[in-house]
């Protein structure tokens, strides 16, 4: 059998070609693209302290654990998950989003394109230890995209499709809901930081452009713009603040960046 | 016309200091107008002395404002081609076309004001006395009575309005109404912890404060402040308060269960889920009944006040106040005040032993105004505007007083119809002679005048009591520490009621054309006639007479029909009743009620790559997908001489997982699952409890407790839920997880598919390694991936799953690797042909809800001697009595192909035996070849039947062979390659 001859794999983000379309700026190094500005990452800034802030924060690798007995199934696997809750990551680890008893998912720390190479998260162990616990997890990773909506104004956005009550008192910080927006089912955590109201959104990939043209779309009306991961300060939950740094470094220093999604 | 300007501006110039507002521009009637900034469109036009605004639905008869305050319908224009606009609410803007409504061809010569002229030939339930008869005509006369009938004109050649909006909110404690017993009951409920939303329909809070000079006491926030002042103040306090969220010009037109308010605010609809719910709606005035009481002019007191004080529009000079209540003496101190001249005031009642301790009775009398006690109104005076009044006097004499304005001020009534909406049904309260609410349901409260008229003092009290008590039964501390209304207010207000003058049975002095409903012109003469007729029901004579089924909701005219139709049928109001409110509340566009359009469109990985190979889109279901790119003929070929390439991601897909997982699957299948050895797949059909065929697909066995189940693209969450419900609470240790997302698919298929494969992968792809029906996992193009040898195009195939995230790059993989072995990417329609050719059956296409697997000519799957399986014992009922139709190929002989769902008939004769349900031609078999469901006697290898060509070919036929084999490959060599 003669060795196969194809290019290497680029893995590419549901929405790439909206990236591209505005001109994503990020690094080609890991093989994952997605854009961490759009070309001015200081004005991005100032649109999520200001309005709204919409970004895909990043290809993160992501399980689901399915089926009676996963959150303890999680727990035995040392998780710390609570139900309705993100149990955020230790540095380089694996947050924890307790949808219910019977469902949990598992997300890891994105890569950074252009950053220090990142080791993908390996989960093995921590599935094997899942499913000797009576539980079962499937990969997801490619099957969900991530959503980051974040500025003073997103309940406001956020009124016009979601039915339920998503204030601080019914959502806390860290709390999660599964809501159908715009005909799309999602999956929706509320993550402030440095006191600027912020949600981050799980859904289907293919959906996933729907919702992006619908959030802007409504969203003109509050301002919002969309923004590269590094604007939008989900990492400060769902991976370390190191990722920050490095992704802020490299929007504002690294020569090599190009354009997210070319080859 | 009645446009003609009075010699002193109608407006009134800016307060000292106001700098001028800006001029707005619009036209109407085709005219062009000048407005100020903050006019509504009805405010504008009476400052340019326009005084007719539209005509009558029935009578055509000219309208002019009434109520300025959105309830009414004299004034609903058509504005930029959306109809039934209510002028005196909707802010006019640059550059807006208003055009009046139901006149034809113009408002100066509109045609059907006959009507008006020989109304008695129009009595009332005219429609169904008028038309039964010739029989023969009744089209004509549905043509005619439709052209003339409706109100407003939709433009079907107009754009949909796309700015509609949606939003969502939840409140401890939802507030309707924002006049002073509303805002303090959102205040107090605020300051208890609560959080709050007001509904109110008017550009700013303060309710009739707005339009009142009079002082207010009785709460500290107000107290001794003009009416306007303490309006203003109240706005302020709720505009500070962090936890009250004020919607203005916001009408909540429905309450549903579980205190879901409806809200319609300009082009967006609001659903509000409130804990509790305070209805403050108030109190409105109503129409009198006297001849011509619609005169352009003839205003509710409010109205002119309104004009006045919100629009700096004086709408007249000379007013004629006419009332039954003492309600009506303060409206006239109020118009005194706003620089009015009062003419005369008509009180209907007699001379009371309390007329000068009236109200504003003081006022009233120093400014000389005519008094006139227990007067008749007879009729207005005037053609196109009011010019006044005839009366008779309490001794009986009939005169007339001048005025260019009739205000009318009757005691205003409570607005209960919103409540009555939710349940709430209207109490007859005997000492004050009107509908007020009787119990309350659940979590509803109300607040002031909605209660009753009560004195100032007790509509605050109650307002902020209230509050309290609904932030308090919202779950949060009330300052008081009560959850009910203290007794010494109850008290309080029963003996407040029960000071009131009780209201004056209504007055319907004669007269032809007394409008008791100004949305359908019905008069009282025509209620009268009703009643006669046998119709003493108020709910009967609504639907007979239509009254208070107009465009207002009844809000003009509700308790007044009880009260006519009382009148003429002997029995009290409160026996008569009022007909059901019904929502909505207020009308609300269906535009607004569908809100924006955001129906969800799902993508493939690869959709950017089709897009750039010019595919042409086809919708299935929620996805999108290439139907082509550019020719079929080619495409199928390629797919049979070398090799085609189509995305396949829309199939759903299910990872089921678990120790009964095998066991699972064969209780949804009427086929066996458990034995299917790893690395191998399987065809599945899944049946419902009537053994009829809901989906197919494939299940691949991925491991001991691991299979990958693939459905049809329209109906992965039909099957995800039945696999859901038939897990639920069940003792079966099974996880299912929807991966359609997961995992981008491609089916690549052709003779040379396998030296393609060759090229991406180091996997043995060879017929021994990975025979037909044969499940592999391992790297393709560099990328983990599922590889299912299986096909629907009848060519050697392979379908890879690979993560979505990497379905851009395998595309791209394959079709560099197969660019020099002919590779050619192909579509949905070139797919369809070629599962034709191998009479593969597409379930909903060829399939529906009464096909089951035996007679669809897939019977194999049932396996009988499984224990059980959802369907099983409706299968072996079809298969004990042997199949009746079956679905079988047709060959077609000729080039005309015929319609899906056209009939099969029995050669020589025009007896039906079936239908098509597919047809395509076949560019390889070079001839036309279909599907069908035939008749069992019928359903023989080589039997000739008749075609009907079907849509767009009626009456056309064509010739069929049956053909009981595939048309393509028959024995399956190529697809087994």
């Amino acid at each position: 059998m003669s060795a196969p001859t194809t290019a290497a794999p680029v893995r590419r983000s549901a929405l790439d070609a909206v990236h591209r379309t505005l001109d994503g700026r990020a690094g080609g190094g890991a093989h994952r693209h997605w854009p961490l500005s759009y070309g001015d990452p200081d004005g991005e800034r100032r649109i999520v302290t200001d309005a709204i802030g919409l970004a895909e924060p990043g290809l993160s690798d992501k399980w689901v654990v399915r089926g009676p007995g996963a959150l303890l199934a999680c727990s035995a696997a040392g998780l710390d998950p609570r139900a309705g809750r993100v149990t955020p990551a230790p540095p380089g680890g694996i947050s924890a989003w307790s949808i219910a008893e019977d469902e949990v998912w598992l997300i890891a720390d994105a890569p950074v394109p252009g950053g220090p190479p990142v080791t993908p998260m390996d989960f093995g162990p921590v599935i094997a230890q899942i499913e000797a616990a009576g539980a079962h997890a499937t990969d997801v990773s490619s099957g969900w995209t991530m959503l980051r909506l974040a500025g003073p104004r997103v309940r406001d956005l956020l009124e016009e499709l979601v039915p339920e009550d998503l204030s601080p008192e019914v959502v806390p910080d860290l709390g999660i809901v599964q809501v159908p927006m715009a005909g799309c089912r999602v999956i929706l955590a509320r993550q402030d930081h440095d006191g600027v109201p912020g949600f981050t959104l799980l859904v289907w990939r293919d959906e996933a452009e729907h919702l992006w043209d619908v959030l802007n779309h409504l969203g003109e009306a509050y301002g919002v713009r969309p923004v590269g991961a590094s604007a939008v300060s989900a990492s400060a939950v769902l991976s370390p603040a190191a990722v920050l740094s490095r992704a802020e470094a490299v929007a504002h220093g690294d020569p090599g960046s190009t354009p997210a999604g070319t080859r | 016309m009645a446009e003609k300007p009075l010699p002193v501006p109608r407006r009134l110039p800016p307060a000292n200091g106001t700098p001028e507002p800006r001029k707005v521009r619009f036209s109407f009637a085709g005219r062009q107008r000048t407005a100020q900034e903050g006019d509504t469109i009805a405010s504008a036009l009476a400052a340019e002395s326009v005084d007719v605004l539209t005509h009558s639905f029935k009578y055509h008869r000219p309208r002019g404002i009434l109520c300025a305050d959105g309830r009414c319908p004299n004034c609903m224009v058509d504005v930029d081609g959306r109809p039934n606009v209510r002028a005196c609410v909707t802010p006019v803007t640059e550059g807006m076309r208003v055009r009046p409504q139901n006149v034809w061809p113009s408002m100066r010569a509109d045609l059907l004001s006959l009507t008006d002229r020989f109304d008695r030939l129009l009595p009332v339930g005219f429609y169904y006395k008028t038309f039964i008869r010739p029989r023969f005509l009744w089209p004509l006369y549905e043509r005619v009575l439709r052209g003339a009938a409706g109100l407003g004109k939709v433009d079907p050649k107009g754009h949909p309005d796309m700015h509609q909006r949606r939003r969502n909110l939840h409140a401890d404690v939802v507030v309707i109404g924002g006049g002073p017993a509303g805002c303090l009951a959102a205040l107090e409920a605020a300051a208890s912890g609560a959080s709050v939303v007001l509904v109110d329909d008017q550009a700013d809070l303060g309710g009739h404060l707005r339009i009142r000079t009079r002082p207010i006491r009785g709460d500290a926030r107000v107290d001794g402040l003009s009416g306007r002042a303490a309006a203003s103040s109240l706005a302020h306090l709720v505009a500070a308060d962090p936890r009250i969220r004020h919607l203005a010009r916001a009408t909540a037109i429905g309450i549903y269960e579980g205190r879901l308010v409806a809200v319609s605010q300009g082009e967006t609809f609001i659903h509000v889920r409130a804990g509790q719910v305070v209805a403050a709606t108030g109190a409105h005035e109503r129409p009198l009944l006297f001849h011509d009481n619609d005169r352009p002019g003839i205003m509710l007191a409010s109205a002119i006040l309104r004009l006045r004080w919100l629009h700096d529009v004086r709408i007249g000079r000379r007013v004629v106040v006419v009332t039954d209540d003492d309600h009506g003496w303060r409206q006239a101190a109020e118009l005194l005040a706003a620089g009015f001249e009062v003419t005369g005031l008509l009180d209907i009642r007699a001379e009371g032993s309390n007329a000068t301790s009236r109200e504003g009775a003081g006022e009233v009398r120093r400014a000389g105004v005519e008094i006139h006690h227990g007067a008749t109104v007879l009729a207005a005076r005037g053609t196109s505007r009011v010019t006044g009044l005839s009366f008779r006097t309490a001794d009986g004499v009939e005169r007339g007083i001048e005025g260019d304005l009739v205000a009318l001020a009757a005691r205003p009534e409570p607005v209960i119809s919103l409540l009555s909406q939710e349940g709430v049904q209207p109490r007859w309260d005997d000492r004050i002679g009107d509908f007020v609410p009787g119990d309350l349901t659940p979590g509803m409260h109300t607040a002031g005048h909605i209660n009753g008229p009560l004195p100032d003092a007790l509509v605050l009290a109650e307002g902020s009591l209230v509050g309290r008590v609904a932030a308090s039964a919202a779950g949060h501390d009330p300052r008081n520490g009560s959850t009910a209304l203290p007794v010494a207010h109850l008290r309080a207000v029963a003996d407040a009621l029960a000071a009131v003058e009780p209201r004056p049975a209504v007055q319907t002095p004669g007269g032809r054309k007394q409008f008791l409903c100004v949305c359908e012109d019905v008069t009282v003469k025509e209620l009268q006639q009703g009643v006669k007729e046998g119709f003493g029901s108020l709910e009967l004579m609504k639907r007979y007479s239509t009254v208070t089924m107009g465009p207002c909701q009844g809000k003009m005219c509700h308790g007044l029909a009880a009260r006519v139709q009382a009148l003429f049928t002997g029995a009290t109001p409160a026996q008569t009743g009022l007909t059901t409110s019904r929502p909505p509340f207020q009308p609300v566009s269906l535009a607004s009620l569908a809100g924006p359009h955001l129906a969800r469109t799902r993508r493939t990985a690869m959709h950017d790559r089709h897009e750039a190979l010019g595919a042409t889109w086809t919708d299935m279901g929620d996805w999108k997908r290439p139907l082509h790119y550019g020719d079929v003929v080619a495409e199928c070929l390629a797919v049979h001489r070398a090799a085609g390439l189509i995305d396949v991601s829309t199939l759903g897909k299910l990872d089921v997982q678990g120790a009964d997982a095998g066991e699972f699957l064969d209780w949804l299948h009427p086929n066996r699952f458990s034995d299917l050895k790893v690395g191998r797949v399987r065809y599945r059909a899944m049946l419902d409890d009537a053994g009829i065929i809901l989906d197919d697909g494939a299940v691949a066995r991925l491991g001991p407790e691991r299979f990958l189940v693939s459905t049809t693209t329209g109906n992965i969450d039909a099957v995800d839920q039945w696999f859901g419900w038939w897990l639920a609470g069940g003792p079966r240790r099974v996880a299912v997880t929807d991966v359609t997302g997961q995992y981008a698919a491609v089916n690549l298929a052709g003779p040379n598919s396998r030296e393609i494969m060759q090229r991406v992968t180091s996997l043995d792809v060879s017929r021994e390694a990975m025979p037909y029906l044969a499940a592999a996992q391992g790297d393709v193009a560099g990328v983990p991936a599922i590889i299912l040898r299986i096909g629907f195009v009848g060519e050697l195939g392979y379908e890879i799953h690979v993560p979505a995230d990497y379905g851009a790059h395998l595309w791209d993989a394959l079709i560099d690797a197969g660019r020099d072995l002919g590779l050619r990417p192909f579509g949905v329609e070139a797919q369809r042909v070629l599962r034709l050719e191998k009479q593969h059956a597409i379930v909903g296409q060829d399939t529906d809800a009464l096909s089951n697997p035996i007679e669809a000519g897939m019977g194999w799957v049932v396996k009988a001697d499984k224990p059980d399986f959802i369907g099983r014992d409706a299968s072996l009922v079809v298969e004990a009595r042997g199949p009746r139709l079956v679905l079988t190929g047709i060959e077609i002989i000729g080039h005309d192909l015929p319609a899906e769902g056209a009939s099969i008939l029995r050669e020589g004769s025009n007896t039906g035996i079936g239908r098509i349900t597919s047809a395509k031609w076949s560019p390889m078999l070079e001839r036309g070849i279909a599907l069908g469901w035939v008749d069992i006697s019928d359903a023989t290898e080589g039997n000739r039947v008749t075609l009907r060509l079907g849509v767009g070919k009626a009456g056309g036929t064509t010739v069929g062979r049956i053909r009981t084999k595939p048309f393509y490959d028959p024995a399956g060599e190529r697809l087994r390659a």
